[in-house]
């Protein structure tokens, strides 16, 4: 463990909808906080994909989002704001050399974590969808109250717990093309996420009054950095 | 043939055909089943320095240390008779210790007689290298008075 600095370079998230008046005036229900929820939700699993899997280096050529594939994102992916968790994991990682997840990885994870994987309670296993049912076989673990106790906490997103540690499952643990995917073990202080802007969305009927359309606009700035990259450590090649 | 690796980065590897976790450690050869340097080749290419080692090769090697050993036994022995021709030069001067014990009356002269410790030997100083030269005890306790 040393000291250092740490660079945190704000970026800004952004998304502009127009929608039609007639739209507005023909739902059955009131559309624009609809549209605003989903917004919200689109910004926090965006946030949560780059925080993961961000590469500011990665090949990103292709023009629109349909024509992306794993190899060459879209050129204005989310994803090539930040570094994220899985590339700039720099423990000793795990290789389950092709097999299904174990809980001798897990373990195994943990030790390579070295002092950042001291204090349990500060860890998080992020894994795929996929291995939510695998650990759930292993520990047949839940959030039952009497697992959790009277004090206990839950995660957003956390399915239960293993030897203390949070799980997290989730969909933006991709399967690689070879069918392998990757869970993650980490000390959650060794990442920063810094606001400077807080999600805020703007609607305008001005704007586009021409076309008599109305303009949402959500945006976002924020940073985000790991300062401990040994506190990250991957478990790869689970099948 | 035998096949190790030198890893170049870490790795802690769970191969559950063994049932075993191999701790990969950068730049430290390790010695892993021929699947598993099969995987970690295709995973991770570029990752490692495969090293192969011809047992034909060890085997020879050994006969060569064999054939070494004998001869540093042959030299051994030489090493003996060597051993042996020192000490045959190093073996004490007969002549020398009976002038030596007659100067120091360690043997005295009475007449012809030559006495030790007041005991009669012989009549001549032939008679008494010979009989020096044989009885090596003699010999030993009259040069270690000397």
């Amino acid at each position: 463990m040393a000291t250092g600095t740490v660079e945190l370079a704000a970026k800004k998230l952004m998304v502009a909808l127009a929608i039609s008046a007639e739209l507005e005036e023909d739902a059955v229900l009131p559309i624009v906080p609809v549209i605003r929820d989903d917004m919200a939700k689109a910004f926090a699993l965006a946030e949560e994909d780059t925080f993961i899997n961000g590469d500011t280096t990665h090949a990103a050529t292709a023009t629109d989002p349909a024509s992306a594939t794993t190899d060459n994102w879209y050129s204005n992916d989310k994803r090539l704001a930040f570094n994220g968790l899985l590339k700039v994991a720099c423990g000793t990682s795990v290789d389950a050399g092709s097999g299904s997840l174990t809980l001798a990885e897990i373990s195994e994870g943990i030790q390579n974590l070295d002092v950042y994987g001291r204090d349990k309670s500060e860890l998080l296993l992020t894994v795929a969808l996929k291995e939510e049912s695998t650990l759930r076989q292993l520990l047949g673990i839940n959030l039952a109250v009497n697992q959790l106790g009277l004090t206990g906490t839950a995660l957003p997103g956390e399915i239960g717990k293993v030897w203390g540690i949070p799980v997290v499952a989730t969909n933006v643990m991709r399967t690689a093309t070879n069918g392998t995917t990757k869970s993650m073990i980490m000390n959650r202080n060794a990442a920063i996420i810094g606001d400077r802007r807080i999600f805020t969305i703007k609607s305008s009927d001005e704007v586009l009054i021409k076309s008599d359309q109305l303009l949402i606009v959500a945006s976002e700035r924020l940073a985000f950095a790991a300062q401990y990259c040994e506190a990250i450590v991957t478990i790869d090649n689970i099948k | 043939m035998i096949m190790t690796i030198i890893p170049l980065f870490n790795l802690s590897l769970s191969w559950k055909p063994a049932s075993k976790t191999f701790r990969l450690k950068k730049n430290v050869e390790i010695d892993l089943p021929d699947d598993a340097i099969e995987y970690l080749s295709n995973v991770y290419p570029g990752k490692f320095i495969v090293k192969t080692i011809d047992l034909m090769s060890i085997l020879e090697e050994q006969d060569n240390t064999e054939l070494l050993v004998k001869q540093n036994v042959y030299e051994d022995n030489s090493l003996f008779s060597l051993l042996d021709e020192y000490e045959e030069k190093q073996s004490i001067d007969v002549k020398k210790v009976i002038e030596d014990a007659l100067n120091k009356n360690i043997i005295k002269k009475e007449g012809i007689w030559y006495f030790f410790e007041n005991e009669k030997i012989c009549n001549s100083i032939k008679k008494l290298k010979s009989i020096m030269e044989q009885d090596s005890e003699l010999l030993s306790k009259v040069n270690s008075l000397i």
